[in-house]
């Protein structure tokens, strides 16, 4: 073995140890604030065992979406719901959705233990031998959004109702954040916002040719809103004024991959086969939208509820 | 090795030594304040040497930017956050008013 062979392998090992060392402090720690601090830290050495097995882009959305962004909605929710106590729901509507789940759970068993035996494919092989049709030059982007597009079409309304969920289940408290209002936090925020818009640009850009794409800069979109969400902005980003916008951004990404779906498939052509040569610009009208649904998304998912109507003078 | 390796290793050892002393702080200090200005001064120090190094053996320009830009974003952050929680502490955890 090479010296920088067991210099890598050192590394594995330090890595795989310490990931399994933190999910169990994790999962057996008393303290919430313990336990999401120790969920963040396992998300980063997760992020850096997904580098080492050469699949940068899951590095990248584990180390934004998992271990960051999770980490902050963890962190907010426990400053919204900590001390306060909720009835429990009655035996027979607990029996009644449990009921529901199982039996959903065994008929998607069924479905699934049933399915008639295929022949394998390679279908790593055949999207690299397509990969000059698709559009895009990176191999994960041209599968998400051309050979697999459907599949990330029907991620859209989980991550839109997963918002809406949560903004059904009451209005936003203004949790007492320490640095809401404070100069300083401010002026942090005047560097970082913009940088962090940048940044989600570049790597949606990125993501045709290189690991990036829709969700890493959603991430990092939701990164800026959610710091101008902590230094108080939201009073003005989810204003009365600004509501419709919101909504609007909100359900924006499903509506524009939806609308180029149906488009297409009222021609000739299946749902989302783009016509040849245009599938870089269809790609990028999606991506794009999808981008900014994602980014207000996660924030409106940070805010807890739903932003109240004339707070504006507050 | 040619001489900029060399500069680089040591840079990059001197950095590593850094955090570790960073880290010994965080464990043995004994309240918030002595923690912080072992983890906010100790880490950017750190974190500069490990990116002085990281420069020598940058392979482009653009790869130098993101070096550097990644260096002065957690120096802003570190900085700032480092003089949130202090003061924070500092004022107690109920006043949370100004």
């Amino acid at each position: 073995m090479t010296i920088e062979g067991a210099a890598y392998l050192a590394f594995d090992l330090v890595a795989g140890v310490l990931a399994l060392a933190l999910a169990w402090l994790c999962l057996t720690a008393r303290e919430g604030s313990r336990m999401i601090t120790l969920f963040i830290s396992f998300g980063v050495f997760v992020s850096l065992i997904w580098v080492r097995l050469r699949a940068p882009d899951i590095a990248l959305a584990e180390a934004a979406l998992g271990g960051a962004l999770t980490g902050a909605l963890l962190l907010r929710s426990r400053a919204l719901f900590e001390g306060r106590r909720f009835a429990r729901p009655a035996t027979i509507v607990r029996l009644v959705a449990g009921s529901v789940a199982s039996l959903f759970a065994i008929g998607m068993s069924w479905v699934w233990v049933t399915l008639p035996p295929t022949a394998p494919v390679n279908l790593g092989a055949l999207a690299a031998d397509n990969i000059e049709a698709s559009g895009v030059s990176h191999p994960v982007t041209a599968v998400l959004l051309n050979f697999r597009a459907f599949d990330t079409m029907m991620e859209m309304p989980v991550v839109l109702l997963a918002a809406i969920g949560c903004w059904m289940l009451g209005e936003a408290r203004p949790a007492s954040s320490p640095v809401r209002d404070n100069p300083l936090f401010q002026s942090l925020a005047r560097i970082v916002v913009p940088v962090l818009c940048v940044l989600s640009g570049y790597l949606l850009w990125l993501g045709s040719s290189a690991p990036g794409g829709a969700f890493q800069g959603g991430a990092v979109l939701a990164g800026a809103f959610i710091l101008l969400l902590m230094a108080g902005i939201e009073r003005k980003l989810f204003s009365s004024g600004a509501q419709t916008w919101v909504r609007a951004g909100l359900a924006a990404g499903l509506a524009v991959f939806v609308a180029v779906a149906w488009g297409l498939g009222f021609g000739e052509r299946a749902m989302l086969e783009y016509p040849p040569g245009d599938a870089k610009a269809f790609i990028l009208l999606i991506e794009v939208t999808l981008t900014i649904s994602i980014g207000l998304t996660l924030a409106a998912l940070f805010l807890g509820g739903r932003p109240r109507y004339g707070n504006d003078t507050k | 090795m040619s001489a900029a390796e060399i500069l680089a290793s040591l840079l990059l050892i001197a950095g590593t030594l850094c955090f570790l002393a960073g880290t010994a702080g965080l464990l043995r200090f004994p309240d918030i304040f002595t923690r912080l200005h072992a983890l906010t001064k100790v880490d950017n120090l750190g974190l500069g040497l490990m990116a002085l190094g990281a420069l020598l053996l940058a392979s482009s320009m653009d790869v130098a930017i993101k070096i550097v830009l990644v260096w002065v974003l957690a120096m802003v952050a570190s900085a700032t956050t480092g003089h949130l929680i202090a003061r924070h502490a500092f004022r107690g955890s109920d006043n949370t008013d100004d």
